[in-house]
């Protein structure tokens, strides 16, 4: 059986149709993460600075999104997977990040997404997708 | 002198009262996967949790952005249509170990009656599980684990995906504490 011209030309374009449906469809659905870079620096600067700043707008960020922060700081305590930064910065970085060369007492300069403000527990922000610029 | 004494007995008093361990970052699990679909399940770390060493007063934290799901569609349909995470931003829990004595613990797991409220999405639920509770050096394990149903939590699933998602959604928890000082 053979097909007209015309018939073949349909079905290309439909395989084609479907290809293209497909390998969008595959990046839609699998589609990567976002990054810091992706997200909105709302705040760049001293961590001391910071605190109010924060205190006024933390409400406000936790229900816009994405945010980033970047802040100059000293570490004030640290974890195995994350850091405070002037007590109440609580920076979180991602897993299998090498933290062992930061030490308390420490100035650093790093960024991170905000995830909250725990106004209950220990009244800190917390950050995650920790990054760091400067030691 | 009988003032400096009990001024003495406050402060010995305030200090005992006062002795907490935490973590900051305590690791929260949820799956909700159907065999043969794509696993719906996702992965904390960054629960804050506090225990009152002398009552067993435990508190949990958890922001619902910080659960790191595999695919990113899936995280970000999980904030935005499931947990409305811009308006519900923490779930919390707040409850205790019962009969929690910091002497009895050691390398070997103890097993606890945990019991509390468990908040999410504004929404409150009892909860009554058990917890292993062991002592590593300095630090204060708990692992517990419970099942929630979404609907509990005025959870919607919509009929597409009801196949692909577990009615009972398992949550486990291991929370490795430190003394606060």
């Amino acid at each position: 059986m053979s097909l007209s011209k015309k018939s073949k030309k349909i079905i290309t374009y439909v395989l084609l149709a479907l290809v293209l449906i497909g390998v969008g469809g595959y990046f839609y659905l699998y589609q990567s993460h976002k990054t810091l870079d992706d997200m909105e620096v709302v705040y760049k600067g001293s961590a001391e600075e910071f605190q109010s700043v924060m205190e006024a707008k933390a409400k406000t960020w936790e229900k816009e999104g994405d945010k980033v922060v970047e802040l100059t700081g000293v570490i004030t305590t640290k974890g195995e997977e994350a850091i405070s930064v002037n007590e109440n910065f609580s920076f979180q970085f991602p897993k299998d990040t090498n933290i062992e060369n930061l030490a308390e007492g420490q100035k650093i300069k790093i960024k991170g997404r905000i995830i909250g403000y725990d106004d209950e527990l220990l009244g800190e922000l917390k950050l995650d997708m920790a990054t760091i610029i400067k030691k | 002198m009988k003032k400096i004494l009990y001024m003495c007995l406050f402060f010995a008093v305030g200090t005992v009262t006062a002795q907490k361990y935490y973590t900051k970052t305590g690791q929260t699990d949820f799956k909700a996967s159907v065999a043969a679909f794509e696993p719906v399940e996702a992965k904390s770390n960054s629960t804050t949790a506090v225990l009152k060493v002398d009552s067993g007063d435990l508190a949990a934290l958890i922001f619902i952005k910080s659960f790191h799901f595999k695919v990113a569609l899936m995280e970000e349909h999980f904030n935005e249509n499931y947990m409305d995470s811009d308006k519900f931003p923490k779930a919390t829990f707040k409850g205790k170990l019962e009969g929690f004595n910091m002497s009895d613990l050691s390398s070997t797991a103890k097993e606890y009656n945990l019991t509390g409220t468990l908040t999410v999405r504004g929404e409150k639920k009892e909860i009554a599980t058990t917890a292993k509770v062991s002592k590593n050096g300095e630090k204060i394990i708990i692992e517990s684990f419970f099942s929630v149903k979404p609907q509990e939590f005025g959870i919607e699933i919509p009929s597409i995906v009801r196949e692909k998602i577990a009615k009972e959604i398992n949550i486990s928890l291991n929370y490795e504490l430190i003394e606060k000082k």
